[in-house]
């Protein structure tokens, strides 16, 4: 019998309308992405309160179809949905930083883990002023710095 | 420089850039607001997502501290608000509002807990502060618990409705556990709250309460009333615990209500009049039961129950085993009692005292001690299952039978002079034996199989000697009735049954072999057996104990006949009457050769007992070398067989000291047997040691007496097994 990975299973669920029990506007466009509570509450502590926690749930019940997520680029967050179904994500230089924005602030520690060794297995001559820049933008002091350093060498 | 060695980049984002003033002020004015809505109960306006997002900027921004500290501020002037409030809210709505408000508040900052998690995981844990919902809790615990109005009012008020209920009355339990689960919830690691303000004086009352309860209590009840008080006054003790009490008070509470409810009356309750001693007099099993229950939960509880229990296992025990209580020489009413206080003992052990195995071992010391008090018991244990075997438990079902002889086994385990009850068992079973009455071999070997079991193999080995005797003497008799009638013997002689017990003599008691004339036809008979007997068992020798014969005769007195049942010696006497009328006591000693005494008691059988075949000359029951027996002709019975007893009747005085210095006898060759194995094996030993081996060896025989062992050390010196060192007296040296 073929061995199906669990990522397969889950991959169609992913920004997938139909069955989402939540609905997201990202960025500063607001754009519509879509969610399951369950799914993104395993990976992400902020989440699982936002979602789960006895205390808030009356409050969050009126408004729980849409949450509003302006600071977030969709790009990132899309790694961000990828990464809660699968446990796995593909980053790029163009927007790591964004992603290690978005698992910092929604408590996603493996996340954040991937994100560091992507930085540090990529910074080369070859990105560091693409990456200098995104830094600056950040406000990420030590990447700058350490971008900064390479681009002087 | 190398690239792969950069530390994990979570910290890449910190330190971030500084946020200005005006922005911080911004973020922090959404908070404040968001915060107020909360305090108002408004939130359901308020979005997740973007106060959560409010407290991260700030955070990453760097401004945790700013964040955290003006929480508190808030936190604080909330709490103070409500303290306000409540402390003016009168003794009637009190509680039930302090409630209410403490709900609302931690409803409102559980969900401050949820929206400021950023802040606890990234600020608060890095700079060891205390996360948001616990700097709340605090703030409520500082703000309004202690506040001057509400503190000792709050306390009072729940110390009041506890009283209430124990005076049986309803009180709202869910408000209680409410608002003393508050206390556990503001309380902390470094700070518990709810042991120092509420716990320590709830403790104190309590045990107050129960101080002057108990007094009043015990001076007006019998000990079985106030005890079911006290164990329904625990188990509301422990409801209370399990309704609205912190599980960590529970020991704690019930220690303090066992301490003035028992441990302060323990010296009453043990000795009053209805108390413990009597309920154990009065056999009230259920009321002990219930004082051993309580009794073990108070330190040293149990110990004054063994002690009151043994005291009285002790003296009734002392009572019971006197000589005095034995009427007409009948020790079974001693054995019953005996036996009943032991049962007495194990109804109690197992009703009242959960067959505890202290208890158990205390109850076994104390029924050793009185047991072992009277010297004849062991000899009265025999003679009390001799009475039981002789009438095979009459009226006792298989299942009696057997209990029956488990408790008299119970006590010998007790004895420490085993070694005597095992001579006189002997004693008592050669002569059940060889009385020639029908015996129950089945119960026999039943009774010597539970003596097996409790006293070991070798205790019974001359005991079933005995019965392969009688099963051997059997098929003798058989063979030697054949060869009579296939030898021809037997035309010279009158026909006689003989029935002859051949004995091992070692497995037997011993009695003296004494002489007595047989007359011509038993005479013959006798030798012809022991021609036939020594025909087929070469080497060996016959010695004739005429003393514990029967007899059996076809007697004519006057128109009737007779069958007279009597013993050997009485049946030589009477045999002498065929030839005269009249007979000294002299003269018929002269003919028989009985022993005199022996001779004595079997005239005073035929002519003064019920059964008078003999007439005697002189009034009294005394017998003189003179006096002269005729055959008493009126003699009428409606009976045709007579039993003539009383010659193996009860144990007789010199027969009892014969088995007691047979059982010194052993004891000394036992004894002697002891040091000589120990010197053996040990060459050289101090008497002391010598002593404490000797005693060591024999006490599951008996218990030997130091003095005892002296001499027989001195015997062996002499007959130079031992001997003393010169320089160093007390130290002896093994003879080869």
């Amino acid at each position: 019998m073929k061995i199906i990975p669990i990522e397969e299973v889950l991959k169609p669920l992913i920004n997938n309308p139909e069955i989402a029990d939540v609905k997201f506007c990202v960025g500063k466009e607001g754009i519509e992405m879509y969610g399951h509570k369950t799914l993104l509450a395993v990976s992400s502590e902020m989440w699982k309160t936002m979602f789960f926690s006895g205390n808030w749930i009356e409050v969050q019940n009126k408004n729980r179809a849409k949450v509003d997520i302006p600071d977030v680029d969709p790009f990132a967050f899309k790694a961000v949905l990828e990464f809660s179904y699968t446990k796995k994500v593909t980053l790029n230089d163009d927007i790591v930083i964004e992603v290690l924005y978005a698992a910092d602030k929604f408590l996603m520690p493996e996340l954040k883990e991937l994100c560091g060794e992507y930085l540090s297995k990529n910074l080369s001559s070859r990105n560091c002023l693409l990456l200098f820049d995104k830094a600056l933008k950040f406000n990420e002091i030590e990447l700058k710095n350490r971008a900064a350093e390479f681009f002087e060498e | 420089m190398s690239w792969e060695n950069i530390s994990i980049p979570v910290k890449i984002l910190k330190p971030p850039k500084e946020l200005e003033k005006p922005q911080v002020d911004r973020l922090w004015g959404l908070i404040r607001d968001a915060v107020e809505e909360i305090h108002q109960m408004n939130a359901s306006s308020l979005s997740f997502e973007e106060i959560y997002w409010t407290c991260y900027s700030l955070v990453i921004g760097g401004k945790g501290d700013l964040l955290y500290e003006r929480l508190i501020q808030i936190i604080g002037q909330h709490a103070t608000k409500q303290a306000d409030m409540i402390s003016k809210i009168s003794d009637e709505y009190f509680l039930v509002i302090l409630n209410a408000k403490w709900q609302q508040f931690k409803l409102q900052h559980l969900m401050m807990q949820d929206i400021f998690m950023y802040l606890d995981q990234f600020y608060a844990k890095k700079k060891q502060k205390s996360p948001v919902f616990q700097l709340s809790m605090q703030q409520w615990r500082e703000k309004v618990l202690l506040q001057e109005n509400i503190k000792d009012r709050l306390l009072k008020m729940l110390l009041g409705l506890i009283h209430m209920e124990r005076n049986s009355e309803v009180i709202d339990r869910v408000l209680m556990k409410s608002l003393i689960q508050m206390y556990l919830e503001v309380s902390n690691k470094e700070l518990d709250f709810y042991t120092t303000e509420f716990e320590e004086k709830f403790l104190l009352t309590s045990a107050r309460f129960y101080h002057v309860e108990s007094q009043d209590f015990i001076s007006s009840n019998t000990c079985g009333t106030y005890l079911k008080k006290v164990s329904l006054r625990l188990k509301e003790e422990s409801f209370r615990v399990a309704h609205y009490l912190s599980k960590s008070t529970g020991p704690k509470l019930l220690k303090a209500c066992e301490d003035e409810n028992l441990k302060e009356h323990a010296k009453t309750l043990l000795s009053m009049e209805s108390g413990c001693l009597e309920m154990i007099k009065r056999n009230k099993s259920d009321d002990l039961k219930l004082f051993y229950e309580l009794f073990t939960r108070i330190e040293g509880g149990q110990d004054s129950i063994i002690e009151v229990l043994v005291d009285f296992v002790k003296a009734q025990g002392e009572s019971v085993v006197k000589e005095e209580t034995i009427k007409e020489k009948d020790p079974s009413d001693l054995i019953s009692n005996v036996i009943g206080l032991r049962d007495r003992c194990e109804i109690l052990l197992k009703k009242s005292f959960g067959n505890s195995p202290v208890l158990a071992k205390s109850i076994n010391d104390a029924c050793v001690y009185f047991i072992n008090l009277n010297d004849r018991l062991p000899e009265y244990l025999c003679s009390y299952l001799d009475r039981k075997l002789r009438m095979a438990f009459k009226g006792m079902s298989e299942e009696e039978t057997n209990l029956a002889m488990v408790r008299v086994l119970q006590i010998v385990r007790f004895l420490k002079n085993k070694d005597v009850f095992k001579k006189f068992y002997e004693h008592f079973l050669a002569k059940r034996l060889l009385s020639g009455r029908a015996i129950s071999e089945e119960l026999e070997r039943l009774m010597i199989s539970k003596i097996k079991q409790a006293c070991g193999q070798q205790f019974t080995s001359k005991m079933e000697g005995m019965f392969l005797d009688m099963k051997l003497s059997n098929e003798t008799i058989d063979g030697f009735k054949n060869y009579l009638s296939t030898s021809g013997s037997l035309e010279k002689l009158p026909s006689v049954d003989v029935n002859v017990r051949v004995l091992t003599q070692g497995f037997w008691p011993t009695l003296p072999a004494q002489k007595a004339l047989l007359g011509e036809v038993l005479n013959s008979y006798c030798n012809i057996f022991t021609e036939y007997y020594l025909s087929a068992h070469n080497g060996r020798k016959l010695l004739w104990q005429y003393n514990i014969g029967t007899a059996e005769i076809q007697a004519q007195i006057g128109s009737r006949k007779y069958i007279l049942v009597m013993s050997t010696y009485q049946l030589l006497a009477l045999l002498l009457f065929n030839s005269t009328e009249k007979l000294s006591f002299k003269t018929i000693l002269q003919s028989t050769q009985i022993p005199a005494y022996d001779l004595m008691r079997a005239l005073q059988a035929m002519s003064l007992g019920k059964i008078k075949i003999l007439k005697k000359s002189s009034r009294g029951k005394e017998i003189n070398d003179d006096d002269i027996f005729t055959i008493n002709r009126k003699f009428r019975s409606k009976l045709r067989r007579v039993k003539i007893l009383a010659v193996l009747k009860s144990e007789t005085e010199p027969e009892r000291n014969r088995t007691r210095e047979k059982i010194d006898e052993d004891r000394r060759l036992l004894i002697d047997a002891a040091i000589v194995r120990t010197m053996k094996a040990r060459k050289v030993l101090m008497h002391n040691d010598l002593i404490i081996e000797v005693t060591k060896q024999l006490n599951s025989r008996f218990t030997p007496k130091t003095s005892l062992i002296k001499m027989r050390i001195e015997n062996l010196i002499d007959r130079d097994y031992l001997e003393r060192f010169e320089n160093e007296r007390r130290k002896y040296k093994y003879k080869a």
